[in-house]
């Protein structure tokens, strides 16, 4: 009896163990080439869909990956992941569970003891995406940290599209009387007069110009310039031909 | 700005009387820690390349013809090095 006691006893242990050994394993088939198209495929699925059977599959494999590889590139895409999935998470009125997610990006980012350029920018992103859940006093605090962390970036990569491209998403969600929207043009006209990097690295970040065309055009219809967001829409087509965010962009400036 | 890619092996193996060699190597920073996902190509053809394993270790393929190129190793926020490939069998080099 005591013997099937102890049995009892240590059998759901090894159970759990057994199961979170289980837990922590990618898949597979799940590789860290490609990621970024990976991730915003999966999320432009979920919102076609609605459903984020693939984006959730998507962060667990990164975060299983994270467990087996302390790698900062890791934190860097599982918060991209996380930015997107907020994004998904506020369409569906789920604001408080993208607050955390998003708040405990930011920190896994913040871990990262010498952040790149490519680090601060997306940090940037996402914590000034994270504005909109928190209390209007701390706002300006916010914005002050994203500016620093920009600034530092940079510096660091004066050319950076991301960089640039998280730069005048600050300026744009800004309100004018704190100097909101007079650098949105240009700085995005910059990202998009880029030559294309010639050395294309699956595992690093290339994201930035097509957010650039999608900003820009909605600075346009912001500023009610039919034409000029008619001619970056052809551009942006071109580019990425059949884009759905750009197509929807796209009705909305026929209908200006 | 960190330091480069601090210590570079280069090994190439391969018989040079055979059409194709191979360049394989590991890519470590400063701290002889591997680096993940650095790009490795040949300055005359940059299409031509791989990026480093989760163990720093990289390998493909060159022609004859290639032997002479320059191979770049660069990485963000690191310094972009340049190495001159060696046409002698199991060769090392370093930067």
């Amino acid at each position: 009896m005591k013997n099937i006691l102890i049995l009892l006893i240590l059998l759901p242990q090894v159970l759990f163990a057994k199961n979170k050994t289980h837990s922590i394993q990618p898949e597979p088939s799940f590789k860290l080439e490609g990621i970024q198209d990976s991730i915003y495929s999966a999320f432009l699925e979920t919102v076609v869909s609605n459903n984020d059977t693939k984006l959730n599959a998507l962060g667990k494999n990164l975060k299983a990956l994270s467990k087996q590889r302390d790698l900062d590139i890791v934190s860097y895409w599982r918060t991209y992941h996380a930015y997107y999935t907020a994004l998904y998470l506020v369409n569906t009125g789920r604001e408080d569970e993208a607050e955390d997610l998003v708040d405990d990006h930011i920190d896994l980012m913040e871990d990262i003891k010498n952040p790149t350029a490519e680090d601060l920018a997306l940090t940037s992103l996402i914590r000034s995406f994270s504005i909109q859940f928190k209390a209007m006093f701390r706002a300006p605090f916010i914005s002050g940290r994203v500016g620093r962390d920009l600034d530092k970036a940079l510096t660091m990569a004066p050319n950076n599209p991301r960089v640039l491209y998280v730069k005048a998403n600050s300026n744009y969600y800004t309100p004018g009387q704190f100097g909101g929207g007079s650098q949105v043009e240009s700085l995005l006209t910059d990202v998009l007069s880029q030559p294309d990097p010639k050395i294309q690295n699956p595992v690093l970040p290339s994201w930035g110009k097509r957010e650039s065309y999608e900003l820009l055009l909605q600075w346009y219809i912001r500023k009610k310039e039919k034409e000029k967001a008619e001619l970056l829409l052809e551009e942006a087509l071109a580019d990425f031909p059949g884009h759905y965010r750009i197509q929807l962009i796209g009705k909305q400036i026929k209908d200006m | 700005m960190r330091f480069p890619a601090s210590l570079f092996l280069l090994l190439i193996s391969g018989s040079l009387y055979a059409q194709t060699s191979t360049v394989s190597g590991i890519i470590l920073d400063e701290m002889n820690m591997p680096v993940y996902a650095a790009n490795i190509y040949l300055k005359e053809t940059p299409s031509k390349g791989v990026i480093s394993d989760f163990n720093g270790k990289f390998s493909f393929e060159l022609s004859a013809s290639e032997l002479t190129n320059t191979l770049v190793i660069s990485f963000i926020s690191y310094i972009t090095q340049h190495i001159k490939l060696c046409q002698e069998r199991d060769c090392k080099a370093s930067a």
